[in-house]
């Protein structure tokens, strides 16, 4: 049976429990947008907790015991399955299809990545090709077009670059952010 | 008298219609449709396009020119910009826009307008260059102080806004040649 591909919000709940298994009070701490990735990626708290029933259904998070909590029921913990830090290893792998996607999803993969460890230099080096692409088809259809078609594209030709000057820019730094970490 | 309000994009949209050619709230609501000549831009629902109307008109930007007989249905109202319309306009088109993330909507859309009427898109390019420049410096000098994950979101925010500038001096060096082709 084809499953739909999780949401970013739910890949990145999956991150964190990778990082270390956790409560979902916790994890949704960590996505408020004042939260240590809420620049990066927000996420509501029933969100959160309904990305954890998710990743529990696809067995790619189950429960690791329980917390006692300050007040009201205990809280359980989960962690990340094998097939989960599998499945977020291939993730973070991948490049992002879409150019428009990138703000989002190439941004949560390459803070993931570094939070990891994990050298996004191979993922990125995929992603110069799709943006390089990207950029080439929208130089062909500006010299076809005019007016405010023209003036469209040519933004999003401009904003396209800009992730292609990201993507490289990111590559040449890539040794001395992994020195960083 | 009350301090009147900042027209909303959709309205300087309507009105930037109205100047290009008079014209009844129905085709007004077309161009302004998500898939319509404006809407790809900036879009703004039938509904809103009707209180648009209403609003310019009690302001006096525009003002019925006639009515057009529809095809089914009560006659349709024509309406045309007035000189003070026009006038207010002309300055809004010139005005850069504030923050560099309405730059994908907002100052597109005006670039649109200002093509379509056929006017002079420098003045509003140079000021808007104005604009953005500092914000370049200023995350040029945060992505110095700034490691991690941070750096990372700073990086490609700085790449965005030097993508705007980027898209504007490429306008700003283009000879004016596709003014004329627009049409």
């Amino acid at each position: 049976m084809a499953e739909r591909n999780l949401a970013p919000g739910e890949w990145a709940v999956l991150a964190l429990l990778s990082e270390h298994p956790a409560h979902g009070w916790a994890v949704a701490s960590q996505l408020e947008p004042n939260g240590e990735l809420g620049a990066v990626w927000s996420l509501g708290r029933p969100l959160v907790y309904r990305s954890i029933d998710i990743l529990v259904e696809r067995k790619l998070i189950e429960p690791a015991g329980h917390e006692p909590g300050l007040r009201g029921p205990n809280r359980t913990i989960f962690r990340a399955t094998p097939a989960g830090a599998e499945a977020l290893r291939a993730w973070l792998a991948e490049p992002v299809e879409h150019v428009r996607d990138v703000r989002s999803l190439l941004l949560l993969k390459l803070v993931f990545a570094e939070r990891a460890g994990v050298d996004p230099r191979p993922m990125l080096a995929s992603q110069h090709e799709t943006v390089t692409a990207a950029v080439t088809s929208l130089e062909a259809r500006i010299r076809s077009s005019a007016g405010g078609e023209s003036i469209l594209l040519r933004f999003r030709l401009e904003t396209t670059r800009a992730v292609l000057r990201f993507v490289d820019s990111m590559l040449e730094s890539g040794t001395e952010l992994q020195a960083a970490v | 008298m009350t301090v009147e309000r900042e027209l909303a994009p959709g309205e300087w949209s309507v009105l930037a219609l109205l100047a290009e050619q008079p014209g009844h709230g129905w085709a007004l609501a077309r161009k302004m449709a998500r898939e319509g000549e404006i809407g790809r831009v900036w879009a703004l629902g039938r509904p809103l396009v009707y209180r648009a109307l209403e609003l310019l008109e009690e302001r006096g930007m525009i003002e019925a020119a006639g009515s057009e007989r529809g095809v089914r249905g009560p006659n349709r109202t024509v309406f045309r910009a007035t000189p003070a319309g026009r006038e207010a306009l002309a300055i809004w088109l010139k005005e850069p826009v504030e923050h560099v993330r309405d730059v994908r909507s907002l100052l597109l859309l005006k670039l649109v307008l200002i093509d379509r009427g056929g006017l002079d898109r420098a003045p509003l390019l140079q000021a808007q260059r104005a604009v953005v420049l500092p914000s370049v410096q200023a995350l040029e000098a945060r992505l110095n102080e700034s490691s991690g994950s941070e750096a990372i979101f700073t990086r490609f925010r700085l790449e965005s806004t030097r993508a705007v500038v980027e898209f504007i001096d490429g306008l700003l060096n283009e000879q004016p040649a596709g003014v004329a082709a627009a049409s």
